[in-house]
C-alpha cells in the first residue's frame, strides 16, 4: 500500500493501525445503523408512553417520569424520539429502496442495451438532474400536499438519477466482454446474463451509494419538515420534531437538541457504514 | 470540444423545458388552486368571481394551450405576471436571482477557502491533534442540517453578541461592506456541509499524492517538498474538488431555499417557497425554470473548467 | 351627544380607553403568560406621560409580504395592516374601543332607510398632492364593487345600488335594501380604500396612493416596505414617526433574534415566543384580544351532529381553558359568538354559560342513541401552522374520548384546507371567523338558514326573526339588544363549538412609546401615535 510505502517499518505498524481504525469506524457506523433499526422495529416495546398521549405540564424539563421532558403539547419526548426512529427509517429506507429498484433497473437496462434505449433513459435522467433535488422535493410536496407517501415518493424520485448512473457503468462494461457476447450468441436469456454477470459487479457500489443516499434522505426529510412540507403529525419524525422544537429554543432546548442529535448520529452512522463497506469491498480504494 | 458543448447545452435546455412542463401540469392539478387562495377562508366565491378570476389568471383554457402560450412567451423573455402582485415574473426573479447567485457563490468560496487549507494541513500533519480537530469539524458540518446551523447562528449571535446585520437587504452594488455583513452568516450556514465534503476529499487526494512515486522522485532529486506539493498535488486535487462542487451545487441551491428564509434574504428560494404556498403558478414555473437554467449554466462552467485545469481532458 | 348619538357615559368610556375592570382582565391574561413588563392596570391609570418626541425610524418586522396593495382587493392580513397606513375610507374604528367614528366622512345621515348622505372632510390631500373630493370616493366605491375587479369581499357591500356625486364634498349612496350597518362595514377599511379617481389599477397594486398618515416610498417584494410620514396628513400633529421600515420575516426565531440584538424595534410574537424574551430587560410587551374566534364547524351530512343533544354533549365535555393553556400557551380567552371587547356587543367571558359536566354529557349522548360514542374525521391545518388549530383539536379530541367520541384529525395544507372549507366537503372542520364591520355580519351568515356559512343548516325561527329585525333596525342600541338575544340562543343551540379568541402579543424595545394596546382587529393603527424615546 502506498500509505505504508512512505516511511519504513514504523510506517508499516501505523499503516496496520490505520487499517484497523478504518474498519473500526465502519463497524461503528454499522452498529449505529443496527441500533437504529432495532429501536425502530421494537419501538412499541421500548417506548415508555404512547407518543401522542398528552401530559401536564407542557414544556417540562427532563424528570424521573419523563426522561427527556415533555413537548409543547405535553407529549413525552423520549417516546416521540423512539417512534421518530421508526418514521425516519421508514421514510429513508422505503424511498431509497424504491429508487434502487426503479433507478437500478433503469440504469441496468440503459447500460446493457445501449444505443437508443440508453440515450432515451439518460436524457430522462438528465431532466431530473436539471432541478436541484431539494427544490424538486419541495415543489412536489408543496403541490401534491405533504404526507408520508408524498415525502417517500419525492425523495425516491430525486434519487433515481444518481442510482441509475451507478448501475449503468458496470452494465456497460460487462456488455462488451467476450464472455457475455459469447453467452448471448449461445442464446442465453438476457435476464440470466444480467443476473449472473452484471449484478454481482453492481451490488457493491450500489450498497455504498445506497448508504449515502439514505443519509441524504434523512436530511431531505428533515428539511421538508422544517418547511412544514414533510411528515405530518401524529407521526413523529425527527425532522418535524426539529422543525417545531426550534420555536422553543430558550424555553425547552431538549425539544430540538435531542432530535437534532439523533439526526446527526443517523447521518454519520449510515455514512460510516457505507465507508466501511466500501473498504471491505475494495481495499485498494482510497479511504483514510 | 467544438461539437460537445453545443450538443450538451441543447440537451440540457430540452431537459429544462421538460421539467417546466412537468411543474406546469403538476401545479395546476394541485388541490386548492390560485382562485381558492385568492378568495381565502372568508371571501365569497360567487360564480362570477370565480369565472372572472379564472379568465384573469388564464386558467379557463385547456392545459396544453396554456402551456404553449407560456412557453412561447418564455422564449421571448416574458415569464408572465405573478397572480398575486401582478408584477412581471421576469423582473421579480431578475432582482431575486443575483442575490441567490451571490449567496451560493459566497458559500462555495468560503467552503473552498476553508476546506483546502484544512484538508492539506490534515493530510500533511496526519493523525496529529490538528488533523483530528479538522476531521471532527468535518463530521459535524457534514451531518448537521444547514437550517439548524442557521437557526443556531442567528439566535447565538443575537443572544451572546447582541449583534445581527442590518434589517433591510442592501445590495452588493449599493454597499459591499453592508452586503457582505448580511451575507456572512447565511453563507457560512450554507457552505459548512460543502466544506466538510471538500475537506475530506482534499485530505484523501493529498494523501494519495504524497505517497506517489513522482513525489518521492522529486524529493530524491532534491526539489523542495513545498514546491512539489503546490505544483503537483494541488493541481491533481482540483479535479475532484471541481467535480464535487458540480455535484454538490444542487444541494447548495436546495439548502439556499431554507437558509434564505431564515435570514430574510430576498432571493429565489424565498420567492419559490412563498409562490408554492400561495399557488402563484407563474412564479413557481418561472422560478423552477430559472433555477434549472442556473444549475445547467454552472454545470457547463464546471465542465469547461476541467479542460482548463487538466489539458489532458478531451471532449469528443 | 357623541358620534353615536348616545348618552355621555359611553363617550367618557371611549376617551379613557377600556374600563379599569377590562384592563385588569387583560393584565391578568398578560400576567398568566408570565411576561415581564406587561402593561398592567397601574400603568394605564397613573402613568404621567413623558414628553412626546417627533421623528425617528421604527424597524418593524411583519410576518408575510403583503403581495398586493390594491385598495379594492384585500389579499392577506399583512396587506391590510400596511394598507391601513396608506388608505382611508368614510369611517374607521377607534383603536381602543372599536366604536365607529368619522374618517374621510365627517358626517353621515340616513335620509331614508335606503339612502345615505355622506358629508366629506375638506382640505384632505392625496399622497400625490391631488385634493380629495367626492369624485374619488365615488370612483373607489364603484371600482371595488365592479364585477370585473373580482373582489371576493364585494358581497359585504351588496346593499349598495348607486353612488353619486352631489357636490364636491357630498356623496349620495342609494341602497337596494336596508342596511343600517353599512357605516361599520366601511370602517373595516379592508376592501374599499379611497384612491384618486381614474388611477391605473395595475399601478395602484404596487405604487399605492392614498390619504393615510404614511406613504409608501419603496417596496422590495418578499423583503421590505418603507413608509414615510405624510407631511400633509389631515389629522394635525400625527404621525410622530418619520419612517417605518417594515421587513418581512416569517420565521419567528429570526424576529426574536432581531429583537434581542436591537435590529428590530417591533414585532408580533406568539405567546411562547414572547416567553423566550420574557427575561430580556430591554423588551416590553402589549397584549390584547383579537376579534377573530376559532370554532369547530359541524356539517349536517354527519348524522350525529344533526341532533342538538350530541352537540350539547360535545360542548360540555371539552375543557376550554386547558385547550387555551396547552394549544396557545395561555394566550387566549374563551368566547361566544361575538368576542368581548368589540365595542359593547360581546358577552364577557366570565358570563358565558360554558361548563364541564361529563355525567350530563354522557346522559345526553345516550338519549340521542350514541351511548357508545362514534368516530369522526376533523379537517385541520398542519401542526406547525401559527393559527394553532391542530393543537386545539388535539386537546379537544383527547377530551372527547371521555364520552366515547374518537376524532381522527386529518391535516391538510392551506390550499387543500380552503378547498374543503369552500365546498363543505367535511364532517368536522376547525377554522376561524374574522372580525367584520358590524356584528350583523358575524351573525347572519352563520346562524340564518340562508346564511352563506352555515354548514349545519342551523335554523331557529326566533333567531331568524331577530336577525331580520336587526338588518333593518336603524337604532344602534336596539340592534345591540337583538344581538344579545341571538347570542344567548345560539349558545343554547350549539350550531358549532366555540373555542377561543387569541390574545395577541406585540413585542417592542423599551423606547417604543405610545403603543400600549393591541387593537381588537389587530391592525396597527396605534402606529400613528407611536413615538421613540431615544
Amino acid at each position: 500500500m502506498s500509505a505504508v510505502g512512505i516511511v519504513g517499518r514504523r510506517g508499516a505498524r501505523r499503516g496496520r493501525s490505520r487499517l484497523l481504525r478504518r474498519h473500526l469506524i465502519g463497524a461503528l457506523g454499522a452498529a449505529v445503523v443496527l441500533v437504529m433499526v432495532l429501536v425502530a422495529v421494537f419501538a412499541g416495546w421500548l417506548s415508555p408512553y404512547n407518543p401522542n398521549a398528552l401530559f401536564d405540564p407542557r414544556l417540562s424539563p427532563p424528570s424521573a417520569q419523563h426522561v427527556l421532558g415533555l413537548d409543547q403539547l405535553g407529549r413525552d419526548v423520549l417516546s416521540r424520539l423512539i417512534f421518530g426512529a421508526r418514521v425516519s427509517l421508514l421514510v429513508s429506507l422505503t424511498s431509497i429502496g424504491l429508487s434502487l429498484v426503479v433507478g437500478g433497473g433503469l440504469g441496468l437496462v440503459a447500460g446493457y442495451y445501449g444505443g437508443v434505449v440508453d440515450n432515451v433513459i439518460m436524457r430522462v435522467m438528465d431532466v431530473m438532474f436539471t432541478v436541484p433535488s431539494f427544490v424538486l422535493a419541495i415543489a412536489l410536496a408543496g403541490i401534491i400536499g405533504p404526507s408520508l407517501t408524498t415525502v417517500i415518493l419525492a425523495i425516491a424520485i430525486v434519487t433515481v438519477p444518481t442510482i441509475a448512473r451507478v448501475t449503468r457503468a458496470p452494465a456497460l462494461t460487462v456488455r462488451e466482454t467476450e464472455f457475455v457476447s459469447s453467452a448471448r450468441a449461445a442464446g442465453a436469456a438476457d435476464l440470466r446474463i444480467v443476473v449472473r454477470h452484471v449484478l454481482p459487479n453492481v451490488t457493491g457500489p450500489l450498497i455504498v451509494q445506497a448508504t449515502v443516499a439514505i443519509a441524504d434522505a434523512i436530511l431531505i426529510e428533515a428539511g421538508l419538515s422544517f418547511l412544514g412540507l414533510g411528515v405530518q403529525p401524529p407521526y413523529a419524525s425527527w425532522g418535524n420534531m426539529l422543525g417545531t422544537g426550534r420555536s422553543y429554543i430558550g424555553l425547552a432546548n431538549g425539544l430540538s437538541v435531542f432530535p437534532g442529535a439523533a439526526l446527526m448520529l443517523a447521518v454519520l452512522g449510515f455514512n460510516f457504514a457505507g465507508d466501511g463497506f466500501r473498504d471491505v469491498l475494495d481495499p485498494q480504494l482510497r479511504g483514510p | 470540444m467544438k461539437t460537445y458543448l453545443p450538443r450538451r447545452l441543447l440537451a440540457a435546455l430540452l431537459a429544462a423545458v421538460a421539467v417546466s412542463a412537468l411543474i406546469f401540469v403538476l401545479v395546476r392539478l394541485a388541490p386548492g388552486d390560485a382562485v381558492t387562495m385568492w378568495v381565502g377562508q372568508e371571501g365569497t366565491m360567487t360564480p362570477e368571481v370565480r369565472d372572472t378570476l379564472r379568465t384573469m389568471f388564464g386558467l379557463s383554457e385547456p392545459i396544453p394551450a396554456q402551456y404553449a402560450r407560456w412557453l412561447g412567451n418564455a422564449v421571448r423573455g416574458n415569464l408572465g405576471y405573478s397572480f398575486r402582485s401582478r408584477l412581471p415574473v421576469a423582473s421579480l426573479l431578475g432582482s431575486a436571482l443575483p442575490i441567490t447567485v451571490e449567496l451560493t457563490a459566497l458559500a462555495m468560496l468560503l467552503a473552498v477557502a476553508i476546506a483546502l487549507p484544512l484538508g492539506i494541513i490534515s493530510a500533511v500533519k496526519r493523525d496529529t491533534p490538528a488533523d483530528v480537530l479538522a476531521r471532527l469539524l468535518g463530521l459535524v458540518g457534514f451531518s448537521m442540517p444547514s437550517f439548524w446551523l442557521a437557526v443556531l447562528l442567528v439566535l447565538g449571535s443575537a443572544t451572546y453578541f447582541k449583534w445581527l446585520p442590518a434589517l433591510l437587504y442592501v445590495s452588493l452594488a449599493k454597499s459591499p461592506v453592508e452586503n457582505l455583513k448580511q451575507m456572512l452568516m447565511p453563507a457560512v450556514s450554507l457552505g459548512l456541509p460543502l466544506m466538510a465534503v471538500l475537506m475530506r476529499m482534499t485530505r484523501s487526494t493529498m494523501l494519495d499524492v504524497l505517497g506517489q512515486d513522482y513525489v518521492r522522485t522529486a524529493r530524491a532529486k532534491g526539489v523542495s517538498v513545498r514546491a512539489t506539493l503546490w505544483r503537483h498535488a494541488l493541481r491533481n486535487a482540483l479535479i475532484p474538488i471541481v467535480t464535487v462542487l458540480g455535484i454538490q451545487l444542487g444541494r447548495l441551491l436546495g439548502g439556499a431555499v431554507i437558509v434564505e428564509q431564515i435570514f430574510g434574504v430576498p432571493g429565489v428560494g424565498t420567492a419559490l417557497v412563498a409562490a408554492i404556498f400561495q399557488r402563484d403558478y407563474p412564479m413557481v414555473q418561472g422560478t423552477v425554470l430559472v433555477m434549472g437554467l442556473l444549475f445547467i449554466a454552472v454545470q457547463c462552467l464546471v465542465d469547461l473548467s476541467y479542460a482548463y485545469i487538466d489539458p489532458r481532458v478531451r471532449y469528443g | 351627544m357623541n358620534r353615536h348619538g348616545e348618552a355621555p357615559d359611553r363617550l367618557a368610556r371611549s376617551t379613557r380607553g377600556l374600563t379599569r375592570r377590562e384592563w385588569l382582565k387583560l393584565a391578568g391574561a398578560a400576567g398568566a403568560l408570565g411576561l415581564a413588563g406587561a402593561p398592567g392596570a397601574a400603568d394605564a391609570a397613573t402613568a404621567a406621560a413623558p414628553a412626546i418626541k417627533r421623528g425617528g425610524t421604527l424597524n418593524w418586522a411583519e410576518v408575510d409580504d403583503p403581495i398586493s396593495l390594491d385598495p379594492s382587493n384585500r389579499i392577506n392580513d399583512s396587506a391590510t395592516v400596511i394598507e391601513r397606513m396608506i388608505y382611508q375610507t368614510f369611517t374607521r374604528f377607534n383603536p381602543r374601543t372599536m366604536a365607529v367614528e368619522p374618517s374621510l366622512a365627517t358626517k353621515w345621515q340616513f335620509t331614508k332607510p335606503t339612502e345615505i348622505i355622506w358629508t366629506l372632510r375638506q382640505g384632505v390631500v392625496f399622497h400625490n398632492g391631488r385634493p380629495f373630493t367626492a369624485e374619488d370616493a365615488k370612483w373607489s366605491v364603484d371600482r371595488s364593487l365592479d364585477p370585473k375587479t373580482a373582489n371576493p369581499f364585494a358581497s359585504w357591500y351588496s346593499a349598495i345600488d348607486k353612488t353619486e356625486v352631489v357636490s364636491p364634498y357630498v356623496v349620495r349612496m342609494t341602497l337596494k335594501q336596508i342596511d343600517p350597518a353599512l357605516p361599520g362595514k366601511f370602517a373595516t377599511n379592508r376592501v374599499i380604500g379611497f384612491a384618486p379617481a381614474n388611477s391605473d389599477p395595475a399601478t395602484l397594486a404596487s405604487k399605492p396612493v392614498g390619504t393615510g398618515p404614511f406613504k409608501l416610498t419603496e417596496w422590495v417584494p418578499n423583503d421590505h416596505v418603507i413608509l414615510v410620514r405624510n407631511e400633509r396628513y389631515w389629522e394635525r400633529g400625527i404621525p410622530y414617526l418619520d419612517t417605518l421600515n417594515v421587513k418581512f420575516i416569517n420565521p419567528e426565531d429570526t424576529r426574536i433574534a432581531g429583537l434581542q440584538a436591537g435590529t428590530i424595534d417591533f414585532s408580533i410574537l406568539s405567546a411562547d415566543g414572547a416567553k423566550r424574551l420574557a427575561s430580556n430587560p430591554n423588551i416590553k410587551f402589549a397584549t390584547g384580544p383579537n376579534g377573530v374566534f376559532t370554532v369547530i364547524k359541524l356539517n349536517k351530512r354527519f348524522a350525529p351532529f344533526r341532533d342538538r343533544r350530541v352537540r350539547q354533549a360535545m360542548d360540555m365535555s371539552i375543557d376550554r381553558q386547558a385547550i387555551i393553556d396547552k394549544a396557545l400557551g395561555g394566550a387566549g380567552v374563551i368566547t361566544g359568538p361575538i368576542v368581548y371587547g368589540w365595542d359593547d356587543y360581546g358577552i364577557p367571558p366570565n358570563q358565558l354559560p360554558f361548563k364541564i359536566d361529563l355525567d350530563q354529557a354522557k346522559k345526553l349522548m345516550a338519549e340521542a342513541g350514541y351511548a357508545n360514542g362514534f368516530q369522526v374525521t376533523c379537517i385541520s391545518l398542519p401542526e406547525g401552522h401559527p393559527a394553532d388549530f391542530y393543537p386545539s383539536i388535539a386537546v379537544a379530541a383527547d377530551n372527547w374520548k371521555r364520552i366515547g367520541i374518537t376524532v381522527n384529525i386529518q391535516q391538510l395544507e392551506l390550499g387543500a384546507w380552503l378547498d374543503k372549507n369552500n365546498t363543505l366537503d367535511y364532517d368536522m372542520f376547525i377554522g376561524n371567523r374574522g372580525f367584520r364591520g358590524d356584528p350583523i355580519d358575524v351573525l347572519y351568515p352563520y346562524y340564518d338558514i340562508k346564511g352563506s356559512d352555515n354548514p349545519l343548516g342551523y335554523s331557529n325561527s326566533q333567531v331568524q326573526r331577530w336577525l331580520a329585525q336587526a338588518m333593518v333596525e336603524p337604532d344602534r342600541l336596539k340592534r345591540r339588544a337583538l344581538y344579545f338575544n341571538i347570542q344567548w340562543q345560539v349558545l343554547k343551540d350549539v350550531p358549532w363549538i366555540f373555542l377561543w379568541a387569541p390574545v395577541q402579543t406585540d413585542a417592542m424595545q423599551k423606547y417604543v412609546m405610545g403603543y400600549d394596546h393591541v387593537p381588537f382587529d389587530s391592525f396597527k393603527d396605534m402606529m400613528w401615535t407611536t413615538w421613540l424615546a431615544k
